[in-house]
Parts: structure tokens; C-alpha cells; sequence
């Protein structure tokens, strides 16, 4: 098997496979003592709370079953250009530049990039957490703005069969993110749009009322941050980890608002004006996913 | 074991609290899950390649590279857990999310692929029977030449990629007309004994196609002219004069 035939045999290999890290079985593995680990210095790594040009940017968990990371290039015009990262640097093309991560090699794929709207950035990820693991040097940004632009080659000098594979292979794991986020934000609009009709009809029947901004059903609570616009829902405790789904029902319709291992807290923005008290205590709710 | 008492262990890892058999309790769950995703990941290898009757297996590619009597999980078990130690602020987020398995997972699934990739750095290949491949020793000195730098040995890669590609598509007999065109002189005498206006002729019949055919192939592959340049530099020339010395003895290196 060819070299780079047998890397995307790999890559593919790791693509598929997928669950979690189990086992059940007794080891024969033996290892007595535990070791200094006093000199091991923890890499820098925080959460990402205000994003910045040149931040290396880890999403998790991960969408699939390969680690994600992508690199903040530039600001433009309310978005951020997010250009997706990959260790497998031995699949360079003319669009991509390798780059160091905490040591490591990776490549900056400069032809798959996306827009991301730099409002409210951190919370484009669904439920997913954002840390900042890296910073890239001002003159290697420079340098992928040149690839990014059509300025200046990359680091590769061919494409081909393998590498442009590689490359489908890559697009779609970031471009289902890319629809999976305008999906959201669909939804989001679509949700906001039936709790204002609902909170209208309300209104016309009874008077006007101060809203409370947090509350409680059965497994869940929540509360609505009107700082940052966002209905924050936090499961019970003994519900974490498990797989549920939070809904709301009205109007003879469903609305998923979360579906998965339940992690402490969801984050959903929100309007001000499409928040409702009254509306979530009638139809929110939570139950096993079949 | 229980699931909740291997995060409670991972959690002591971290935060530095962990005891002697505790850890000895961690240490064993890790290296069963690293063994288990690596004989996961070559079985996905094997089954993809259609190699059913040939054991693929990555933990015996590392151990190839380790020094004798060392064992290749307990290897990359003891660099993971430095790994995991690495990345601390991180997991104790993820072990605080309730995902940490799932995390764990991925993480060590590509902690055991970044390991073979470095120590094979591709002059290795996962079947031993292709180990025996003809890589030149050039080819190997490449890949170890500079290993800071990444470029030269993407370069060294699309080498062999390219050459692969040019191979599979033209034969020894059209390689001909690739080194009479790079120098008419010298590679004449791979027409034998041919007066010059019959090579001429040939060259003008069905060169002009085997060129055609190698600029498809560059232009198919989007090859950069550095990579050309290259080419022609190190492979194209070794193949032609393999070609010179086979087929044109006899012949003085009047031209050298």
C-alpha cells in the first residue's frame, strides 16, 4: 500500500469508529506506584469566552469522532472566518499551511473555511464548549490570509486522488457543522417566532403581567439571563449524563429543545420579547430518548 | 470497576490526589482501553483493505520502533497518561460535563495514531509483508533528512505519491520518451541501434502523446512547479539513467 494510501486508510479507519472508551475485561498490564507527575506542566488551555484573530479553538466534544480544532483567522463585517485544523499534515495541499499547536504539526485548510457570526460566537456550537487550546504567531495569520486569498501557495505541491479524498472527507465533516449551526439558528428564529404568536394571543386575554425570569418543572429548572439573551436550562443532577430529551409542547406541536447525554447547563439565546414564563411552565418538559 | 469510579480515579489523576493503588487500578484500565482501540483500528484497517487473511496491527508497528523487551502498550499508555496530564484544565471541564468517556475515546484513538505517524514517519507500513517495498534509501534519508520541517517532508511524500501515479499510468516504454525530451542527447541510445531521423519520426509519432498523457497526469494532480522541478531532479533522472545503463551499454557518457 502507497504511504499516503495507507494514512487515509487510517483517517478513515478513525472516522468510523466509534464509541466510547470501555472495557471490561481484567488487564495484564502491571504498574506499581505512582509516578511524580509534579514536573508536568499543564498546557495553557482555557475556556473560550471572548474570541480573538489568531486563537486556536477546540469544540467539545467533538461532532464526529476525530477531535476538531480550528483557528480564528480574521474578523470581517459581523463574522468570523473559522478555518478548520487537521494533525494529518502529510495531507497538505497548496491551500493549506502547516502550522505548530502546542508542539504539534497540523494543517490550517484554508479552502475549507467558514463564516461564523462573530454575535454571540461562543454559543454557534449548539451545546458544545468552546477552549481556547493555542495562539498562532501574527506572521503565519499573515501567511494563511495570503493561501486564503489566492496570494501565495501553501505548504503542499500536488493534490491528487488520496489527497483530494482527504479533502472531501474533511469538507463534509465541517460543512455538516457549517448546516447543523444554520439548522439551529433556523429553529431558533422558528421558535422565537411561535412563542411571540403564542404570547400574543395571551396578552389580548389577560392583562399584562411583570415576567418572572426563572422557574421550575419536574427534572429541570431554568432561568432566562438578560444580559446576554440566553434561556439557560439546568437538569437535575441525578438526570446528568443520561440521555433525555427537553421539549416544549404547545399548540398541538413539538419542539425539541435539546436531545442527547444531558450535560449541567444548555444555553439556548433567546429575544427578550420571545421569553415567556408563562409559555415554558405550561410546556416544558423532559423525557427518556426511546 | 464501576463507570463512575474510573472518573473519580481520572479526576484524582489530575487534580494530583491519586494513590499508589489507585493509580495501579487506572493505569490497568487505560492500557486495556488502548489495546482494545488499537485492535479496533486495525480490524476498521484490515476490513477496509479487504485484507482478511493478513493481521494488521498498530501496536505491532510501534513496537517495531521501541527499544527491545519493551512493551508497546504499557509504551503508549504511560505517554498517554503524561498526555492527559497535559490537557488537565480541559478534562476536568469534560469529566464536569458528564462526556468524559466519550471524550476519552476520541483522544486516545488519535494519541495512538499520532504515535505510530511519528515514529514511522512513513517509512513504515502497518503490513509487514510491504515493509519490503522498494523505498530507495534516498527515499528513506528524505523522510529522516530534516525533521523540523514539515515542507520537505510533504515534498518527500508527493514524490512517491507522484511517481506512483506516473508509473501506474505509463510503462517503461513510454518513460523513454520522458527522458528523450529532457535531453534528446544523451537518452538516444534507448532507441538502440535507430538512425536519427527514424527516432525522429517515433518521437514526433507517439511522444507527442506520452507527453500528453504526463501533463494530464500533472495537471489531474494540480502539481506545483516546484514539485516538477523536483521530479525531474531526483526520480525522473535515476529512472532514466536505470534505463541508460540497461539499455544503452556500450554507449561513452559523451555527454556528461
Amino acid at each position: 500500500m502507497r504511504l499516503l494510501e495507507e494514512l487515509l486508510a487510517i483517517y478513515k479507519a478513525m472516522l468510523n469508529l466509534e464509541g466510547e472508551a470501555t472495557t471490561q475485561e481484567a488487564g495484564n498490564y502491571k504498574r506499581t506506584g505512582a509516578p511524580d507527575f509534579r514536573d508536568v506542566e499543564p498546557l495553557p488551555i482555557e475556556e473560550l469566552t471572548s474570541p480573538q484573530r489568531g486563537d486556536v479553538v477546540e469544540i467539545v466534544p467533538p461532532y464526529d469522532n476525530l477531535e476538531m480544532r480550528f483557528l480564528i483567522l480574521r474578523e470581517t463585517s459581523g463574522f468570523f472566518e473559522v478555518v478548520p485544523l487537521s494533525p494529518f499534515w502529510e495531507f497538505a495541499t497548496p491551500k493549506d499551511v502547516v502550522i505548530e499547536v502546542e508542539g504539534e504539526p497540523y494543517i490550517a485548510q484554508t479552502d475549507i473555511s467558514l463564516d461564523v457570526p462573530s454575535d454571540n460566537f461562543t454559543k454557534r456550537f449548539g451545546n458544545r464548549r468552546l477552549f481556547k487550546v493555542g495562539k498562532v504567531d501574527e506572521y503565519i495569520l499573515r501567511r494563511i490570509e495570503l493561501v486564503c486569498d489566492g496570494k501565495e501557495k501553501g505548504d503542499g505541491n500536488m493534490v491528487g486522488s488520496i489527497k483530494g479524498e482527504f479533502k472531501r472527507l474533511e469538507a463534509q465533516r465541517w460543512f455538516a457543522l457549517w448546516t447543523s449551526q444554520i439548522a439551529e439558528e433556523e429553529a431558533l428564529q422558528e421558535l422565537e417566532g411561535m412563542i411571540m404568536n403564542l404570547k400574543e394571543r395571551e396578552m389580548s386575554l389577560t392583562a399584562s403581567e411583570e415576567e418572572t425570569l426563572y422557574g421550575s418543572k419536574e427534572g429541570i429548572r431554568w432561568f432566562y439571563n438578560e444580559r446576554e439573551r440566553t434561556l439557560v436550562l439546568l437538569p437535575e443532577e441525578e438526570l446528568l449524563g443520561k440521555e433525555k430529551r427537553i421539549f416544549l409542547d404547545f399548540d398541538g406541536e413539538r419542539f425539541i429543545l435539546f436531545e442527547g447525554k444531558l450535560p449541567p447547563r444548555i444555553e439556548i439565546p433567546i429575544r427578550e420579547e420571545a421569553y415567556s414564563w408563562r409559555i415554558l411552565n405550561d410546556s416544558l418538559g423532559i423525557e427518556d430518548v426511546q | 470497576m464501576g463507570s463512575g469510579s474510573i472518573e473519580v480515579l481520572f479526576e484524582k489523576l489530575l487534580l494530583g490526589e491519586i494513590e499508589e493503588k489507585e493509580y495501579a487500578s487506572l493505569f490497568v484500565y487505560v492500557s486495556r482501553v488502548v489495546e482494545r482501540t488499537a485492535q479496533k483500528l486495525s480490524y476498521e484497517l484490515q476490513k477496509k483493505e479487504g485484507l482478511e487473511t493478513q493481521p494488521i496491527s498498530i501496536l505491532g508497528a510501534i513496537s517495531r520502533f521501541l527499544p527491545e523487551g519493551e512493551d508497546s502498550v504499557n509504551f503508549v499508555t504511560e505517554e498517554l497518561i503524561l498526555h492527559i496530564l497535559k490537557k488537565k484544565r480541559l478534562l476536568l471541564e469534560v469529566l464536569k460535563d458528564g462526556n468524559f468517556k466519550a471524550y476519552f475515546g476520541v483522544m486516545v484513538k488519535s494519541f495512538i495514531v499520532d504515535i505510530y505517524r511519528k515514529l514511522t514517519r512513513g517509512i513504515e507500513t502497518l503490513n509487514p509483508n510491504d515493509s519490503q517495498e522498494e523505498e530507495t534509501e534516498e527515499e528513506r534519508a528524505l523522510y529522516r533528512a530534516n525533521p523540523q520541517s514539515y515542507k520537505s517532508q510533504i515534498l518527500a511524500y508527493e514524490l512517491i505519491e507522484l511517481k506512483e501515479l506516473i508509473l501506474d499510468s505509463l510503462g517503461e516504454e513510454e518513460i523513454k520518451y520522458l527522458c528523450y525530451s529532457k535531453d534528446s542527447k544523451r537518452y538516444k541510445c534507448l532507441w538502440g541501434s535507430k538512425s536519427e531521423d527514424a527516432i525522429y519520426q517515433d518521437v514526433r509519432r507517439k511522444g507527442k502523446k506520452v507527453l500528453e498523457k504526463f501533463r494530464t497526469i500533472l495537471i489531474e494532480a494540480e502539481v506545483s512547479k516546484e514539485l516538477l522541478e523536483e521530479l525531474s531532479k531526483s526520480w525522473l533522472s535515476d529512472m532514466c539513467e536505470e534505463l541508460r545503463l540497461e539499455k544503452c551499454r556500450g554507449e561513452t557518457d559523451e555527454t556528461s
